[in-house]
């Protein structure tokens, strides 16, 4: 098929915004593309060259487009650098530079759709010694036999920047009309979020229609299209809307879905970046915990305080990297996965099947682990019971609560209400630091053997002299400052808790209240554990300072009673309400 | 199998053409004769070259193909004297080339010809033809490297003409009929070249006395011409550029 043929659609549809138009226009496309060229056209429309999951990059840096484009059309490097910075589209650089370009071809054949998606395949396959050479090779050749609005479109394929407004969904519905009717969107959406491959999905239409489905199954190694949720504003609408329904923690972490056979475990991210190299400590947890044929899973991620046991905001490990620095961080931010949904298990397809099954199908694949856990969940109809669960959640660093319909089916690729999110809506900051007194201690794990990995840590409330507590404080701590500790804090231990000392948990060991530290802390939380402002903003509540930090200084000036109060506490809760919109 | 003792000038002359466009080749090689047709990367240009037996001191080759790079067959150059004779030999067990020359032998790996394709050489039909001096069409190119990036060719049935304009000056190269072997223009015929191409073509001339040049309208140019004494010979391509308005 000629590529003229092609780019000819693609400046119709540049040249709309209605949507009505584009699956008209791609409609026509897909009727007249052979059915052995449809792979691939579907692929190039989308601006890729194979399925996403495959992960295939083009691995051609801005500045070796440039010197392709340069040595393809003979224009000084430094004229295409300029157009380049005035157009921003490398699409539009390389159509004017090839109007422009006065030297004349010895041999030139009309680029064919084969062509171009082999070349480029090319150019993302090249590897090793003198593969930018190759690369720039394979682009130039394109380029030498491309007239200017194909090069248009070459280069955008090869920059990732399609910019034809097409979204997966007007391709779907392109390909219903073509090969079925408007009517079958549907199944050909199901399909596409099964098997994550539009270009394999049209290929089936062209070759055998509707029927060719049949086919399509769950594979472990090939990526589902991610269930999503709407979200709701109160957790009166939420109950409202799903009556009894599981109400799931909702991690502040990364999306993951754990592709586990008898050879491999790959880990995809919901945009199907292989993630598995940067999360070798998922890997190897579920490896331990995992303990059925195949599977595929559905979790979330989520950096945790080896010592507290809290889970961390998720930039802590954000900037985790194939290759670099991965060890060291696993070290220093282990990464829990918290699974939450099995898709597929020894080989059979849970999709179809109500949320409940596959809860239980979880349930049977992982032994729980300190790396691998199930999402913590509740069942229930009842506001109060709901409103403990999320409070608990967001004292414990979480995000808001997952609400599911019990009798759900996994819903691929598409967002509804059988999944409603609940988020906090309000965003609260604290400003200033507190000061807090240690009142018991946590045995360290870890890098931490030997000393302390986390602090309890209490407010003063002077009603009834007593300290009440409001965090584990195991962050903010240097070496040094670490395993001086236990010297630090010997005079002051206890065999058991000191009377003035009101705490629900029990500390591996308790001290004197005396020793003061300065803290800094996200924000004041609602927390059913700590016993600070315990029924003073609710009931069976008290408060908890949400993230806490050391600041590194000691508040040696200050005795236990000068420690921040509860009520100020209380106070600091009130004021940093501030409504988010 | 392919043995082959060679004078170095002569292996240098045809490296020099072929490498004019192309960084690696492939040799394509025959009982009495070897062949290379190359496209440089951007196909604004073509060699293509047969060089026969006769050129070598000694030949023996089946049929087959190696793939050479030409940077590799400099170095070996550089390491000649004048009047050694270089000896080839392909190893077919490692798939290399023996080079010997004088009491240095250089095991040489051969490049994958798996990618390079043999170029198909277009049909032209170019209405003029003459035969001039290599040197004449050196000063030409001499006189027009200061000038312009680009070069004029033309024939009329008068003679033949070498012109290079740039933004201010110009500069023209006259070769009337008598200087020049052999004249046939029925009609002025003119293309404009990339000077750089063109330059490099003819600098790589070392044995050729006279060429032989076909002409036509903003068409390509072909260039003909003789290697290792009248034992080869070689044709270059020329794309031309278009004068912008």
């Amino acid at each position: 098929m000629r590529f003229a043929d092609l780019v000819e659609v693609y400046e119709r549809l540049e040249a709309t915004t209605k949507r009505l138009e584009m699956i008209g226009a791609l409609t026509d496309l897909l009727r007249r593309v052979p059915s052995n060229v449809i792979r691939r056209v579907v692929y190039l429309t989308q601006g890729d060259l194979a399925p996403g999951f495959r992960n295939v990059k083009m691995g051609l840096a801005e500045k070796m487009v440039i010197r392709a484009l340069a040595f393809a059309t003979g224009l000084p490097r430094a004229d295409v650098e300029t157009r380049w910075k005035e157009l921003g589209d490398m699409g539009t650089v390389a159509e004017r530079a090839l109007e422009a370009r006065t030297q004349r071809k010895l041999t030139s054949a009309p680029l064919t759709v084969e062509k171009v998606h082999d070349n480029l395949l090319g150019i993302a396959q090249a590897a090793g010694t003198g593969s930018q050479e190759e690369k720039i090779r394979l682009l130039a050749d394109l380029l030498n036999d491309a007239t200017p609005v194909e090069a248009r479109y070459i280069l955008r394929v090869v920059v990732g920047k399609m910019r034809l407004g097409v979204a997966d969904m007007t391709i779907v519905d392109a390909l219903a009309r073509a090969f079925a009717t408007k009517e079958d969107k549907p199944a050909v959406e199901r399909a596409y979020n099964v098997s994550s491959d539009l270009g394999g999905v049209a290929e089936i239409l062209a070759e055998s229609g509707l029927s060719g489905f049949r086919d399509i199954h769950l594979r472990v190694g090939v990526p589902v299209r991610s269930m999503l949720a709407e979200r709701l504003p109160s957790l009166e609408q939420v109950v409202e809307k799903l009556g009894r329904s599981a109400l799931e923690f909702k991690y502040d972490g990364l999306r993951i879905q754990a592709h586990i056979d008898p050879d491999e475990i790959v880990l995809y991210s919901r945009r199907f970046d292989v993630l598995t190299s940067q999360f070798p400590d998922v890997v190897e947890g579920l490896r331990d915990a995992f303990r059925a044929e195949s599977a595929i899973l559905d979790g979330e991620a989520v950096p945790i305080d080896m010592n507290t046991g809290a889970f961390l905001p998720f930039q802590e490990v954000a900037h985790r990297r194939r290759k670099y620095g991965v060890q060291e961080a696993i070290q220093r931010i282990p990464v829990a996965l918290m699974a939450f949904d099995c898709l597929a298990l020894n080989g059979e397809d849970l999709l179809e099947r109500p949320y409940t099954d596959r809860r239980a199908a979880l349930e049977r694949a992982l032994r729980e682990t300190e790396r691998v856990r199930l999402a913590e969940q509740i069942v229930t109809d009842d506001l109060e019971e709901a409103r403990r669960f999320f409070e608990k959640v967001i004292e414990q660093g979480g995000e808001g609560l997952m609400a599911k319909g019990l009798a759900s089916p996994y819903e691929a690729g598409s967002r509804g209400w059988q999944w409603i999110k609940y988020k906090r809506d309000y965003k609260a900051e604290l400003a200033d630091t507190v000061d807090l007194v240690i009142v018991g201690s946590f045995a360290g794990r870890g890098r931490r053997a030997g000393t302390y990995g986390a602090l309890l840590m209490a407010a003063y409330d002077p009603e009834d002299d007593a300290f009440k507590t409001v965090c584990k404080l195991g962050s903010g701590f240097d070496d040094a400052t670490l395993f001086a500790l236990p010297k630090r804090l010997q005079d002051l231990h206890q065999d058991q808790k000191d009377p003035r000392v009101d705490s629900q948990l029990e500390a591996d060991d308790w001290f004197e209240p005396a020793v003061v530290l300065e803290v800094l802390g996200a924000e004041i939380t609602l927390s059913p554990m700590h016993t600070a402002g315990f029924g003073a903003i609710r009931p069976d509540a008290g408060l908890a300072v949400r993230f806490p930090r050391f600041t590194g200084r000691w508040r040696d000036d200050k005795g236990p009673r000068e420690a921040t109060s509860v009520a100020e506490i209380i106070s600091l809760y009130r004021s940093q309400l501030k409504q988010i919109s | 199998m392919f043995s082959a003792k060679i004078r170095s000038e002569v292996l240098k002359e045809i490296t020099d053409v072929i490498s004019t466009l192309v960084d690696e080749a492939k040799f394509n090689l025959a009982a009495d004769s070897l062949t290379v047709r190359a496209v440089d990367p951007a196909h604004v240009a073509m060699v293509d070259m047969t060089i026969g037996k006769d050129a070598f001191e000694d030949f023996k080759a089946d049929e087959g193909e190696l793939g050479l790079d030409l940077d590799k067959i400099k170095e070996v150059l550089r390491l000649a004297r004048a009047g050694d004779v270089i000896s080839l030999e392909h190893d077919e067990d490692r798939n290399r080339l023996v080079v010997r020359v004088g009491n240095i032998t250089r095991h040489m790996a051969l490049v994958d010809t798996a990618g390079m394709s043999d170029p198909k050489v277009p049909n032209l039909d170019l209405p003029a033809k003459l035969v001039v001096r290599t040197d004449e069409l050196r000063q030409g190119i001499k006189a027009s490297e200061s000038v312009s990036d680009h070069i004029a060719l033309l024939a009329t049935p008068d003679g033949f003409e070498m012109v290079s304009e740039g933004d201010a000056d110009s500069v023209r190269l006259d070769l009337p009929k008598d200087l020049l072997d052999e004249l046939q223009s029925k009609e002025k015929v003119r293309s404009l070249f990339p000077l750089d191409y063109f330059s490099n073509m003819v600098k790589a001339l070392s044995s050729a006395k006279t060429v032989t040049i076909f002409l036509g309208n903003d068409y390509p140019v072909r260039i003909e011409f003789g290697l290792a004494g009248d034992a080869g010979n070689a044709t270059f391509l020329l794309a031309p550029r278009i004068e912008s308005e």
